[in-house]
């Protein structure tokens, strides 16, 4: 009889909190949420019939800004590059694939996603030091605040940045094969503590 | 150096490659052989402004077509190639 | 001549006499730390730097000059030291040529003296001043040429042992380095008057501001002079704005940061020295890190460095900046000397004759060289009791290991000797622009400051102080304010000027010095210009001589401005000495350029955490922990890692193993982490014709449930990649390429897409980390699959034959995608399942295939299997070979567009006397091939002439009982049985081998339709 296959985390579920000291950081960094995820494509000359037919299923259009956006049952768009979303539900929720495939045919490409991606989470009130000694963009309240989204790099791996809360809280998607390697450099750069001239507004 | 993704804002060099010349033109199947050869391999060197292709790889992916001066590394401009590229199709009406 | 002071017997200090200091704003006088310097252990304060504690201790040998060793002394106060160059610290933290000037002390700090033998004051090379008319400019171009062969043997291992200043460590650095990114709108460099003046405007403008000083504490020359703003001793005031500016919540204040570089966009390099100060970084903590600013603007305020003077015996110890002296005095309460002669060009030289007196030491003389006195000139020496010499110069000095006297010519020529044990010399002052010039500005000289000043800026930069030409302390402050409101404003920012504090108007009067007469100049010494590759005047004036009369030129030739110091001290008086020489002006003489960094940066710094294992990230497969815990032997693809080889108890060498490996696929059923490949998922009405434009075969009439195999070409007609396509649906196709060219398909894809044929209706995404794929292959595969997979899918090779394709459930309802694809030639199959799986689903296969005796295999049992098959993989593709050169010529199709179709026509590429895929078996099986090896026809010499061709893949084939190989050979597939020389240059070997079919196994593909 075959048995059900077992999921395997790419990152320890336990978050890690580097240890304390003079200069120690205050973050966490640990899975982010488990979600539903999915790829959505569409082309320009089906825009306005698309928009409408998720605006109809989820109460939102898919935001063409660099920002996500949530829509009803807490499904979240996510701008992620040209004519690119990444769609995001909780799961237990129903099936996210299925219900985009339903509300957009014939015109976006969907593909699941939730493996393709995992999610870490980094959080605390030094998590903007921390991440900034390996994402090269500016995360500063004035530039950068919850519901905004980046694709860039954090070191040498790409990474889709979304800010989640004012803690302030990062969710970053990698792709799952770089996950053990980005949580690594995470905790890494977290050891490295706090520069002493950090400012916090 | 910093380039300005219509799609991302102003990003460092390390998202970025370079590809080439932006002004030439795939030629069709039925052009002569010499217009290929050209097309993969010759290239104009002009001092001062230029088109050219960049990726946003670690990015959005898009494809840019960036003006700057080869001899000042002055940016004028980037769009995105798509944009570029479905302009001159509208504009040769084909 | 009588010399008043015997050598030797200049007053020195005691050790231990830190009690003798005078109070002063940078040492905390109420803790004693304790240093080692050449053995010896010192006391010092806390606040001191390694120069003002050895000068405390009466220490003024600090080191040995690189080419001549002459004996000397602490020159400056600051990052442009040239002369006391140190070794720190011991073992693998042991750092050389670091500047005694900018170095912390620390309690347990260990330095040593560098370039002497076998002590600082009995240099055994020192003997080298002997032979100095040899080393005279050009040295290295003229000496050392001939006899040719005594270069090898002879000169080059003298010239080892007594080249280089201090010493590497030996041993890995043990220490971390970090790297971050940070922005804002305004970045101020220095922490002087101008400096803070600016940040206090800027920042209560409301902006982002970053202000950074290389330095450990704020204040700039404000805690080397004694200068008062609004009534408060200048250090105060500085103490206090700062208090100020740490009040704003979007300021940034950094010390012991250095800004050592600008670049395009607004960015600047900047190297914090986190840990350099302490015996030992925390756990985890940096010992430096490097910041990238990234800035709107930039305003440049980072002081000035003063000119030496240039004359005879200029460079002996005690000699020093007159700037330095006041430093020295009033930042860290040491007084260098105890009857001192001031000699300057300049009003402000003078303040260190008034600041020496003020410490208790005497001023015998000062020594003007202007024509005329000037106020402050006759003010100083009526208040201090000096001699003043008006129109005067120094001729020469005396003392070996310190100066003790000066040979003073005054105006009408009469020469006095004067005792001295310090003479403070002050050329004048260039402001610091060496940031305005990284991305070629050139800097214009200003004739009345007799310096050079920024003529231009790059887009966002502005300067303001001394690093502008602003040579006072109230012009400092009012400038700074001005371009600390302008940078704001630029960022939208508007702020209103604060009133000014008060502050003095200092004079300066700078004069250019005359050139001596022409049987004055030179004298009986040699007088430096650049101290630290000991280049003098007189070298200088012979690359004149030789014809190298461009400024560019003279540098390389002399080495002037090469050394570390990078000519802080040198330039301008080496640019002054040429002009004099060739009868130009310094304008017309011109500079050289600078470039990154001002001051020297680790390479460590540079790295990060990107070193080591760390360099690359790690890609690791879905399978990869139980790999590892099965005892895999892993390999890097790329930044992939991928199971090499499964070693089993008893194997001893990883042939066997891998032979074990392809006789169980063979015999029974292996599995395989194939997940790497890179997979594409494209959907759309279009995906087909992009498919045909992509791939040289067609895939309009591919239906769904069927995979096909295609080859992509380069616009240049060569073969790019290859891989197999699905289509699962009417418009959705899922597309594989190689592990290596996975991202650079994508690219190209995208490329086509975005800006070929925008037009086309279709979509793609990368899966390949969504699905983890594994390929089971084996007569017993569908044996085990039928374990796995659900009843509701038929296996059966009707229902599901070789080339099918389909979306499948496994293990009660998992969703699933099955490919009956073969790279081994076996029954096989490759399974997919979303990567959260892939571990579950290899354990899962261990224990469901054991009945039939199921094992993993690695890369190297899938290579074997593959060349055993012929199918061509990454080094037959290799970016030089075409489809007709891998036997695929019959794939292009001539009824559709592709890239690379027309350029793959070219006569060149399509001669069949090019190298063609064929497959060789060595006359003796057991006869090596080694890839890499030359074709060449039996019998003839091993010339390049005779080369027919290259081996690209060979194996040991456990199936065949001996050795294999897949390459190219001219006119290859028709010369089959025939008996071709593999010659192995690198080995000096040839082996006789028979050309073949590249299918060495199952030609027929029975297995794989079983």
């Amino acid at each position: 009889m075959p048995e059900t296959l077992a999921a395997t985390p790419p990152i320890p579920s336990a978050p890690f909190t580097p240890p304390g000291g003079k200069q120690a950081a205050r973050v966490t960094i640990g899975p982010g949420p488990d979600l539903q995820l999915a790829s959505m494509q569409f082309s320009p000359a089906s825009h306005a019939a698309v928009q409408t037919a998720l605006l109809a299923t989820y109460g939102v259009e898919a935001p063409v800004t660099p920002h996500a956006r949530d829509g009803h049952d807490a499904v979240r768009f996510i701008w992620a590059g040209l004519d690119l979303w990444l769609v995001c539900a909780p799961r237990g929720q129903p099936d996210l694939v299925a219900g985009l495939h339903r509300a957009t045919r014939p015109h976006a490409a969907i593909t699941t996603q939730g493996d393709g991606r995992s999610v870490i989470r980094v959080s605390g009130p030094d998590s903007r030091a921390i991440l900034s000694k390996l994402v090269p963009i500016d995360l500063h309240p004035r530039a950068f605040a919850p519901d905004c989204t980046a694709l860039t790099l954090a070191g040498h791996i790409p990474v889709q940045i979304v800010q989640h809360d004012m803690t302030p809280t990062y969710d970053l998607f990698v792709f799952r094969s770089l996950a053990h390697s980005l949580y690594h450099d995470l905790c890494h750069a977290a050891r490295g503590g706090v520069p002493v001239s950090e400012v916090y507004p | 150096m910093r380039l300005n993704c219509p799609c991302c804002g102003p990003r460092g060099l390390e998202e970025f490659t370079y590809r080439g010349d932006a002004t030439v033109h795939r030629p069709g199947t039925d052009a002569p052989a010499q217009a290929w050869v050209e097309y993969v391999y010759l290239r104009d060197n002009p001092d001062g402004w230029h088109r050219e292709l960049w990726y946003h790889g670690a990015g959005c992916h898009a494809w840019l077509v960036v003006t700057r001066n080869m001899r000042t590394h002055e940016i004028a401009d980037v769009a995105r190639a798509a944009d570029v590229a479905r302009l001159a199709r509208e504009n040769a009406g084909s | 001549m009588k010399l008043p002071w015997k050598k030797g017997a200049c007053p020195s200090r005691p050790s231990g006499q830190t009690g003798r200091r005078i109070p002063a704003n940078g040492i905390d006088p109420d803790r004693i730390i304790r240093f080692t310097f050449d053995g010896t252990s010192y006391d010092a304060y806390p606040g001191d730097t390694l120069a003002s504690a050895l000068l405390a201790n009466g220490l003024h040998l600090a080191g040995r000059s690189f080419k001549y060793h002459r004996p000397r002394g602490i020159l400056t106060a600051g990052p442009e030291e040239p002369n006391a160059l140190m070794e720190l610290r011991t073992g693998a933290r042991r750092e050389p040529n670091s500047r005694a000037t900018v170095t912390e002390i620390f309690d347990g700090l260990d330095a040593c003296s560098q370039n002497r033998w076998p002590s600082l004051r009995m240099d055994a090379l020192g003997v080298n001043g002997l032979f100095s008319p040899l080393f005279t400019a050009g040295f290295y171009y003229k000496t050392f040429m001939w006899p040719a062969a005594f270069w090898e043997k002879v000169y080059e291992p003298l010239i080892r042992r007594a080249a280089g200043l201090g010493r590497a460590a030996d041993a890995a650095d043990p220490d971390l380095y970090e790297k971050t990114t940070t922005f804002c709108d305004v970045l101020v460099v220095g922490s002087g008057p101008a400096a803070l003046a600016a940040a206090l405007v800027a920042g209560r403008s409301g902006a982002r501001v970053i202000l950074c000083e290389q330095d450990s504490v704020t204040g700039g020359r404000l805690r080397a002079d004694r200068t008062d703003i609004d009534g408060v001793p200048g250090w105060q005031w500085a103490d206090r704005t700062v208090t100020a500016l740490r009040q704003m919540p979007e300021m940034r204040i950094m010390t012991r940061t250095c800004v050592f570089g600008t670049y395009d966009g607004g960015t600047y390099g900047a190297l914090e020295r986190v840990a350099d100060h302490i015996p030992c970084p925390a756990s985890g903590q940096p010992r430096q890190r490097l910041w990238r600013i990234v800035a709107r603007r930039c305003i440049v305020a980072g002081g000035g460095i003063e000119r030496p003077m240039v004359f005879p015996n200029n460079d002996r110890p005690g000699i020093m900046l007159a700037g330095a002296v006041r430093t020295y005095i009033n930042r860290f309460g040491v007084v260098p000397g105890q009857r001192a002669v001031v000699f300057t060009n300049n009003d402000d030289g003078l303040c260190t004759a008034v600041d020496l007196q003020h410490a208790g030491a005497a001023v015998t003389a000062i020594v003007d060289t202007r024509a005329e006195a000037s106020d402050m000139a006759q003010q100083v020496a009526r208040g201090t009791g000096a001699r003043l010499f008006t129109g005067g110069t120094i001729a020469n000095t005396y003392g070996r290991l310190r100066v003790h006297a000066a040979a003073i010519r005054d105006r009408s020529g009469r020469v006095r000797h004067v005792a001295c044990d310090l003479i403070a010399m002050s050329g004048g002052w260039n402001p610091e622009l060496s940031l305005t010039t990284h991305l070629g500005a050139k800097p214009v000289y200003d004739p009345e400051l007799c310096a050079f000043t920024a003529g231009s800026f790059p887009p966002g930069m502005l300067a303001a102080g001394v690093a502008n030409g602003t040579f006072t302390t109230a012009g400092c402050l009012h400038e700074g304010a001005a371009r600390g409101q302008e940078a704001a404003a630029a960022c939208g920012f508007d702020t209103e000027l604060p009133p000014l504090p008060a502050a003095p108007r200092e004079s300066y009067g700078i004069q250019a010095i005359q050139p001596a007469p022409r049987d004055q100049a030179g004298g009986d010494g040699k007088a430096f210009i650049d101290f630290q590759n000991d280049v003098t005047a007189k070298d200088v004036r012979l690359a004149a001589m030789e014809g190298f009369r461009c400024v560019e030129h003279v540098k390389r030739y002399t080495t002037l401005g090469m050394a570390t110091d990078q000519g802080k001290t040198s330039n301008i008086n080496g640019l002054t000495a040429l002009a004099q020489q060739t009868g130009r002006d310094i304008v017309r003489t011109g500079t050289t350029m600078f470039r990154p960094p001002v001051q020297p940066v680790a390479i460590g710094a540079l790295a990060g955490a990107h070193r080591g294992r760390h360099f690359k990230p790690d890609r690791l497969t879905p399978t990869h922990e139980w790999a590892r815990q099965q005892g895999a032997v892993f390999t890097a693809n790329g930044i992939w890692h991928r199971a090499q080889w499964f070693p089993q108890d008893g194997e001893t060498h990883w042939r066997d193993t891998v032979n074990r490996e392809v006789r169980t696929v063979r015999t029974a059923v292996g599995f395989c982490d194939v997940t790497t490949l890179g997979k594409i998922d494209i959907q759309g009405p279009d995906a087909a014709t992009f498919l045909d434009r992509l791939y040289v075969n067609g895939w309009q009439k591919l239906p769904v449930g069927r995979v096909r195999y295609g080859l992509m070409l380069r616009e240049d007609g060569f073969a790019f990649d290859d891989g197999t396509t699905a289509r699962l649906d009417e418009q959705h196709y899922v597309m594989t390429t190689t592990t290596a060219h996975a991202g650079a398909v994508m690219q190209h894809m995208e490329l086509c897409h975005q800006w070929l044929w925008p037009e086309l209706d279709v979509h793609f995404i990368s899966v390949t980390d969504e699905w983890a794929q594994l390929a089971i292959a084996g007569p017993r595969s569908r044996d085990v699959l039928r374990h796995v997979v659900d009843p509701d899918t038929d296996l059966s090779n009707d229902a599901f034959g070789y080339m099918h394709a389909a979306e499948i459930t496994i293990c009660g309802g998992q969703a699933a995608r099955l490919f009956r694809l073969s790279f081994s030639g076996e029954l096989a199959y490759e399974l997919a399942v979303p990567a959260r799986y892939g571990d579950a689903l290899a354990r899962l296969l261990m224990k469901v295939g054991a009945p039939y005796g199921i094992a993993p295999y690695g890369t190297e049992a899938l290579g074997v299997m593959r060349i055993e098959k012929g199918h061509p993989a990454g080094p037959e593709l290799n970016g030089q070979t075409t489809a007709h050169d891998l036997n695929m010529g019959r794939m292009l199709s001539t009824r559709k567009d592709f890239i690379g179709r027309t350029m793959a026509a070219r006569p060149a590429l399509t001669d069949p006397a090019r190298p063609t895929l064929v497959g060789l078996r060595p006359v003796h099986a057991h006869d090596e091939l080694v890839a890499g090896s030359h074709l060449l026809p039996h019998g003839a010499e091993a010339t390049g002439a005779h080369d027919q061709g290259w081996i690209s893949s060979a194996t040991w084939s456990p199936t065949l009982d001996g050795w294999i190989a897949l390459g190219f050979l001219s006119g290859g597939p028709g010369r089959h049985g025939e008996t071709i020389m593999v010659h192995n240059p690198l080995a000096d070997s040839q082996v006789a081998a028979v050309v073949c079919p590249p299918t060495f196994f199952d030609p027929a593909g029975d297995r794989l339709h079983a």
